[in-house]
């Protein structure tokens, strides 16, 4: 490959891949077969002043435009969120230019034997890698979720690592593709509720702050067996407040039968406490105080699963969303198409809500083509005097970027102030 | 003079003003392309990382922590080298996509607890040698 018998492009992936490693500190390479990534257009994508995905997306991780022809023949490649929907540009608010030419990029993307799944929990969509499968992703609770509940084996990286991996089917034999790097450092045990999503959120977020760097965390406690809704969200909410990427939990994951087991032989180098009082640290630090209105809901990150959707449906039976507020539900292309085939789609709509894919509000942009520097983020909520999620890491996050009152709680809450126009303090 | 060890990740020689970023800076929505720390609470929010050094234990939360950087390189505003506690794959990322000097894994002394904002040093990304020349 390197000799460039398997074409420019995979032999410029590799010699970067290389310089990844040294970087790194590793000595080899190993395959993989599972890779997720951004194919549309990002607030990036201007700076190459090109108006192509191979040009684009070409010059910026190779220094030169795509060739024709397949990112690595034995990887699965999908799409990840976007910046823009799959298809309902005019809800996610941006132009009609930017949304076509955005679905153009995508397409590109497809040329080369990806997959369109446009979602940030691929393992809802058929992207799975087993345990001990080598895979990559930008997507950073997507690397918690298949290290941790999978077993599958895969670092953080990031959008160029990701896709010179893609590209020639390789990556540094390092970090969480090594066993012995994959056991845990850190006790975790859970003192505070722990049954609903909405206290796994709350746990994700609290652990990932009190957190040591690159502490590989392990919980114990006496809970009920979390669900695939539970663990999203945890592992979303401590990508988002530390720089963990695996996290077993005792009984539940499979790497973590037993601590014993989870600790591999190696004595923890600290125990931590998660309490209520933890989690009204984090509440206070993600919702803002008092009451007020509410034009923009946002539900679905990561990317809802099928089970989320029917609640939602089911909670809104017989109610209507306000007049003034915008209620989104985000999902992957197939969560969508379930949901529209088993009707709740319908029921959603019915009662004022807004099923999209692909985005989430803090990703939705508008500009960045083709060398046009203006770029707008969280397009989707301008002009709300106030707007409220379910997700931790929504909240966390925009709390740096926007201007009105960010509220955060659990979707019934946010459901009710979809419903009432108004966000009202318990 | 006052020297820590620690291993080369890209090669290059910076000298420049230190920022010690104690808790790392948050990738996504944590750095401007102007440069400016914009992370809430961050000890340096405010503070522009063009033509400094980076001194900080780790990346922090998104995957999109090096892409954050790159845009910050790409609209010219880029730090001068980076130094890290323990590398990590998104540092290690970063390194790469942004070719200016760095070292990391550090052993016989941590460069986030020696070293202060506003400490001049020069460090080698082809040795893994910090030199502190002045201190803040």
């Amino acid at each position: 490959m390197l000799k460039g018998a398997f074409g420019q492009d995979k032999k410029i992936a590799l010699m970067k891949i290389i310089e990844f490693a040294e970087a790194l500190g590793a000595e080899e390479l190993c395959p993989v077969t599972k890779a997720t990534y951004p194919t549309g257009l990002k607030r990036w994508t201007y700076f190459t002043g090109t108006d192509s995905y191979d040009d684009t997306y070409g010059r910026f991780f190779l220094g030169k435009p795509l060739d024709e022809g397949q990112f690595d023949e034995n990887c699965l490649g999908m799409n990840d969120a976007e910046a823009h929907a799959d298809y309902d540009w005019q809800s996610v608010g941006c132009s009609k230019e930017f949304f076509d030419r955005a679905v153009e990029f995508m397409d590109g993307a497809c040329s080369h034997g990806s997959v369109r799944g446009s979602t940030c929990t691929p393992y809802l969509s058929g992207w799975v890698p087993v345990m001990g499968e080598h895979f990559v992703t930008t997507e950073s609770s997507n690397v918690l979720f298949c290290n941790s509940v999978w077993g599958a084996m895969g670092n953080c990286g990031g959008t160029e690592s990701t896709y010179w991996s893609l590209i020639c089917g390789r990556t540094p034999l390092w970090g969480n593709h090594i066993k012995e790097n994959r056991y845990a450092t850190h006790l975790f045990k859970l003192e505070c509720p722990a049954e609903t999503i909405h206290d796994w959120n709350l746990i994700g977020h609290a652990m990932g702050r009190k957190m040591p760097t690159n502490a590989r965390p392990v919980i114990v406690g006496d809970f009920p067996r979390p669900h695939v809704e539970h663990l999203k969200q945890c592992f979303s909410a401590m990508a988002t407040t530390s720089s963990a990427e695996i996290c077993h939990i005792v009984g539940v994951t499979p790497e973590a039968q037993t601590l014993e087991m989870a600790l591999g032989g190696h004595q923890s180098e600290g125990t931590f406490v998660i309490t209520q009082a933890d989690f009204d640290e984090s509440i206070d630090y993600l919702c803002a105080k008092g009451s007020g209105p509410v034009g923009y809901v946002s539900l679905g990150c990561p990317h809802m699963t099928i089970e989320e959707v029917r609640t939602v449906a089911r909670y809104l039976e017989g109610k209507k969303v306000h007049g003034g507020v915008k209620l989104h539900l985000w999902m992957g292309l197939s969560t969508l198409r379930m949901a529209e085939d088993s009707d709740f789609a319908a029921a959603i709509r019915e009662a004022g809500g807004i099923l999209v894919t692909a985005s989430c509000p803090m990703n939705t942009a508008d500009g960045c083509m083709c060398g046009k520097r203006e770029y707008k983020t969280s397009v989707v909520v301008e002009g709300a005097p106030g707007v409220a999620f379910d997700s931790a890491k929504q909240a966390h996050y925009l709390k740096s970027e926007l201007k009105m009152p960010i509220y955060y709680g659990d979707v019934y809450r946010c459901l009710d102030a979809a419903v009432a126009g108004r966000w009202e303090e318990k | 003079m006052e020297k820590l060890m620690g291993r080369p990740v890209f090669p290059g020689v910076a000298e420049g003003e230190v920022i010690l970023c104690p808790d790392s800076i948050q990738g996504f929505l944590g750095i401007a392309a102007s440069g400016v720390i914009v992370e809430k609470g961050h000890p340096e929010e405010g503070k522009n990382v063009k033509g400094k050094i980076l001194v900080m234990p780790s990346s922090k939360g998104s995957i999109a922590w090096a892409m954050s950087f790159k845009q910050v390189a790409l609209e010219g505003n880029a730090p001068l080298a980076w130094a890290f506690t323990k590398i990590d794959s998104k540092c290690a990322t970063a390194a790469v996509s942004l070719r200016i000097p760095a070292v990391a894994d550090f052993k016989d002394a941590d460069p986030c607890a020696v070293l202060k904002t506003g400490d001049i040093i020069r460090l080698d990304g082809n040795t893994g040698v910090i030199e502190i020349l002045k201190k803040a």
